[in-house]
């Protein structure tokens, strides 16, 4: 903790030198959204010097855990991880209303969406391939996609249906409910003994990389290797098409070409949008705060002025994006040669 | 610091008490509030209000790294539109509150610091580019719209807005003005008061006035300059609209040593002079050559560095120009390298933190003076400070240029045993010679509460004008009171 105290206080010190890059900030408008007022409060709430109330814990969820502000930070901080132990502390305290069903939702039905659903492991193979929850719940054209992609391309897998991998409930501060989702998923794998573990989810790659003796991939690199191999077809397809990067895979994995290379190759005009790249803006679909809402809308507005059609690579971007009203499709979807 | 009456800043306090120092609003005011601006954009939570009661004033930084605890605001209301500004200003009238603009609060004087119970008027929900006039190179702009943000969106559509401060990625556009602020290319394309073409503000009883932008003008006197370095004092400025420029088609990145400070001034001189503007002309001491260019230049010579920008002859002829003075004056040519490690570097803001976290006492202090004072003003302080007990830093650079004179910015840092008194002291020093050497003791930071205190040295008889003009358009004193030596209008009673 003294480590995270430290760096909080540089940060609650410094003049808010990232505030332009953070996308809550810019929505929010207000001081404790912006990067160095969420880190005060989160100084001042680890040190016991602000009253722990709903709404002076709100700041350190103001985060979309995007990594925008890391970029321009001269002390290469990265605030979501300086947030988390106060995260860690509210969830067992008093947090906003929106974290508490957050927490409820997780511990009680182990997805985001609260929504009950059965542990399922379906079909055989040497490649796990969890979607998890959006695509499984939300997202479903996207699962089904992967799987007709995955059986043409003669790839053996086993879908596990029903498995979170802990991440929400970690960015919500529950770490002892996000490690025994993620070891319900680590269970399953070792039990099949497979030795990849195939993702549609940036935020599922986050999560479980690291697992001993597992070779991890999100869809986007999985399916270019597979075409780069021989193994995989692509159908032709004309337009324009413009592509947003997922925090999760571009800014925090470097995964920012493989995608559009998938596109290009199925003969698509990428046309990129204002911020893209390493300064792509969240799609804000990750947190459950109103706040984040207006994230997701802006961006979508965004991506809607630079071309007619968006395709993303993360089943909540396209989640999030498309319930502000955007035409937006997963890479899985567009590689099966649809375009609407 | 608490004079005349009105309690600011930080005081010794237990840690973990702080509703302890939060003065109530009446319930009524708050109701009528957020009434006005909506029941999220009044916010009276302690997060809120403590992210208010500090601005980048340093010493501020100081106070609390040794945990002392800041005076907090009533409540923090976030307008929305120049009409909500204005029922907040009569409100805070009729209940005789007093109300503090606030923009990025990366003001370096405490000028946004707010007195005990006032009401923060946070203008940053206020944050759009209205309109780009791209024939008549204007820009209408609200006046919470963040700085960096604002640059974006004029580079997208081909212009800038040439004022580029170091606290572009958090100042907005209202803290600019409020401060006669000064951006890196200042050179150039001008301070801010060189910028400014019209402004709408809501002044002291709530009225709404507006001056459209015109060329030039002999109608009377502009009275929106009074809002130019107003800060906070005599009005909010919700909009203004900026002078733009296309966005340059060429830039020139060049570089010279020279032995002595001596040289790299004269050879300044007599470029602007002869009426060439580099964007960007910095001035950089031996000591902060040191500091910053470690690695890309050598050791020991005082560097000046330039980046020329604009349409592509002018450019060229104007690098000629740079050249041939610096080699005159004894200047030697060190590359591009020193301007690319600049631009990477210029916006990376991190040793004063690290000096405070290490229990010292850092700060920086802007002054301008004419030529012929410059290099004398620059070693008297220097001196004077490097005597001071505790001093560990002392160093300089010049880096806002003018055909009368220029801006030296100064920078100390020490570990003294009684670090306010180290502080006062310091200032004191740096105050004191630049007004005995007939300079200025501000070109852009502003006054707040730091430098109230030499402003009748600074303004003489002007001084008394202004507290007239305070007084009589805000009789009862709300509008940021206490601040700058006359924002207490006490000419008016
Ligand atoms: C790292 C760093 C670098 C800096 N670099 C520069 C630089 O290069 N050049 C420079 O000039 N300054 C610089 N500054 C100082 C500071 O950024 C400027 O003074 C800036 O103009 C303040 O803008 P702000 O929006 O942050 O204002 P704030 O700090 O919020 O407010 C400053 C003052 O203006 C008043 N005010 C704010 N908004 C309004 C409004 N809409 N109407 C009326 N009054 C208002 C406030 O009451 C206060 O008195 C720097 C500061 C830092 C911390
Ligand atoms: S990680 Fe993203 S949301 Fe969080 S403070 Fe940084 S820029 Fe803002
Ligand atoms: S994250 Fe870095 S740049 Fe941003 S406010 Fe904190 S210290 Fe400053």
């Amino acid at each position: 903790m003294e480590g995270v105290e430290d760096k909080l206080f540089l940060c609650a010190l410094c003049p808010n030198m990232c505030r332009f890059s953070c996308p809550v900030e810019e929505v929010a408008g207000t001081e404790t959204s912006s990067p160095q007022g969420k880190a005060l409060t989160s100084l001042l709430l680890l040190r016991g010097e602000l009253p722990w109330t709903e709404e002076n814990a709100r700041p350190p969820y103001l985060c979309l855990d995007c990594q925008a502000c890391k970029l321009f930070c001269p002390f290469d901080f990265d605030l979501p991880s300086l947030f988390h132990p106060v995260r860690v502390k509210a969830a067992s305290k008093i947090h906003p209303p929106e974290v508490h069903s957050r927490l409820l939702r997780m511990r009680e039905k182990g997805n985001p969406f609260g929504e009950p659903r059965e542990k399922r492991v379906v079909g055989k193979g040497e490649v796990a391939y969890l979607p998890g929850c959006t695509a499984e719940m939300k997202e479903r054209e996207v699962l089904l996609s992967t799987l007709r992609l995955l059986e043409g391309a003669g790839v053996g897998a086993v879908l596990l249906e029903g498995y979170c991998c802990g991440l929400p409930s970690f960015r919500a501060g529950d770490e002892k409910r996000a490690e025994e989702l993620r070891g319900e998923v680590e269970g399953v794998l070792r039990s099949l003994g497979v030795g990849i573990l195939l993702l549609s989810c940036p935020g599922c790659l986050e999560f479980l990389s690291g697992l001993e003796g597992i070779e991890v991939f999100h869809t986007s690199t999985f399916f270019l290797k597979l075409v780069e191999e021989g193994k995989m077809g692509l159908p032709r397809l004309s337009g324009r098409v413009t592509y947003h990067d997922p925090c999760s895979l571009g800014r925090k994995r470097g995964i920012f070409d493989p995608p559009r290379k998938l596109l290009k190759e199925l003969g698509l005009e990428v046309v990129e949008p204002l911020k893209t790249r390493e300064r792509a803006v969240c799609c804000g679909g990750g947190n459950p705060l109103e706040e984040a809402r207006g994230v997701s809308r802006k961006r979508a507005k965004e991506l809607a002025e630079t071309a007619e059609l968006t395709v993303t690579t993360c089943p909540t971007c396209k989640w999030a994006l498309g319930r502000e009203g955007l035409r937006v499709l997963d890479l899985s979807q567009v590689l099966e040669g649809r375009l609407g | 610091m608490g004079r005349r009456g009105i309690r600011f800043l930080w005081e010794e306090g237990g840690r973990g008490r702080m509703g302890r120092l939060r003065p109530a609003l009446p319930e009524a005011f708050l109701r009528e509030a957020r009434d006005l601006v909506g029941e999220r954009d009044l916010r009276t939570e302690e997060a809120e209000l403590f992210s208010h009661a500090k601005d980048a004033w340093l010493l501020g930084g100081v106070w609390f790294s040794r945990g002392k605890e800041p005076i907090l605001p009533g409540a923090v209301a976030y307008p929305e539109s120049t009409e909500e500004v204005s029922g907040l200003v009569r409100l805070c009238c009729r209940y005789k509150i007093p109300l503090v603009p606030y923009g990025g609060g990366t003001g370096v004087v405490g000028g946004a610091l707010p007195p005990a119970g006032a009401l923060v008027v946070d203008l940053k929900k206020m944050n759009r580019l209205l309109e780009v006039d791209g024939e008549n190179l204007l820009a209408r702009v609200q006046a919470g719209m963040n700085g960096w943000r604002y640059e974006e969106e004029l580079n997208r559509r081909g212009y800038t807005g040439g004022h580029i401060p170091q606290s572009l990625p958090s100042s907005t556009v209202g803290g600019w003005i409020a401060h006669r602020a000064a951006g890196q290319f200042s050179t150039k394309y001008g301070k801010i008061e060189d910028l400014v073409a019209g402004l709408e503000a809501v002044m002291p009883d709530g009225t709404v006035v507006r001056s459209r932008a015109v060329p030039r003008s002999a109608t009377g006197p502009r009275l929106e300059q009074l809002l130019l370095g107003s800060e906070g004092m005599l009005g909010i400025i919700t909009e203004a609209t900026l002078r733009i420029f296309p966005f340059p088609e060429r830039r020139l990145p060049l570089s010279f040593t020279f032995p002595s400070l001596e040289g790299a001034l004269e050879a300044a001189r007599r470029i602007l002079r002869r009426g060439f503007r580099p964007a960007v002309l910095r001035i950089y001491d031996g000591e902060e050559v040191g500091l910053h260019f470690r690695g890309v230049v050598e050791e020991g010579r005082v560097l000046s560095l330039f980046l020329l920008e604009g349409d592509g002859k002018q450019v060229e002829v104007e690098g000629e120009v740079v050249e041939g003075e610096c080699r005159s004056a004894g200047g030697s040519p060190s590359g591009e390298k020193p301007v690319e490690h600049w631009l990477r570097t210029r916006f990376d803001v991190h040793l004063a933190q690290e000096v405070i976290r290490g229990g010292g006492v850092v700060d920086t202090v802007e002054v301008a003076i004419l030529w012929s004072r410059a290099a004398e003003l620059y070693r008297k302080v220097r001196g004077e400070l490097e005597g001071l007990e505790g001093m560990v830093h002392v160093s300089g650079h010049f880096s806002h240029f003018y055909p009368e004179g220029v801006c030296l910015y100064l920078t100390f840092a020490g570990f003294p045993s009684d670090p306010e008194a180290f502080y006062w002291g310091a200032w004191e020093k740096v105050m004191k010679a630049t007004l005995e050497l007939g300079g200025t003791i501000s070109h852009h930071h502003g006054v707040g509460l730091v430098r109230a205190r030499w402003m009748e040295e600074e303004l003489g008889g002007f001084l008394s004008v202004l507290r007239k003009i305070k007084g009589a358009l805000d009789p009862q004193n709300l509008m940021n009171p206490g601040k700058a030596g006359w924002g207490d209008g006490r000419g008016g009673r």
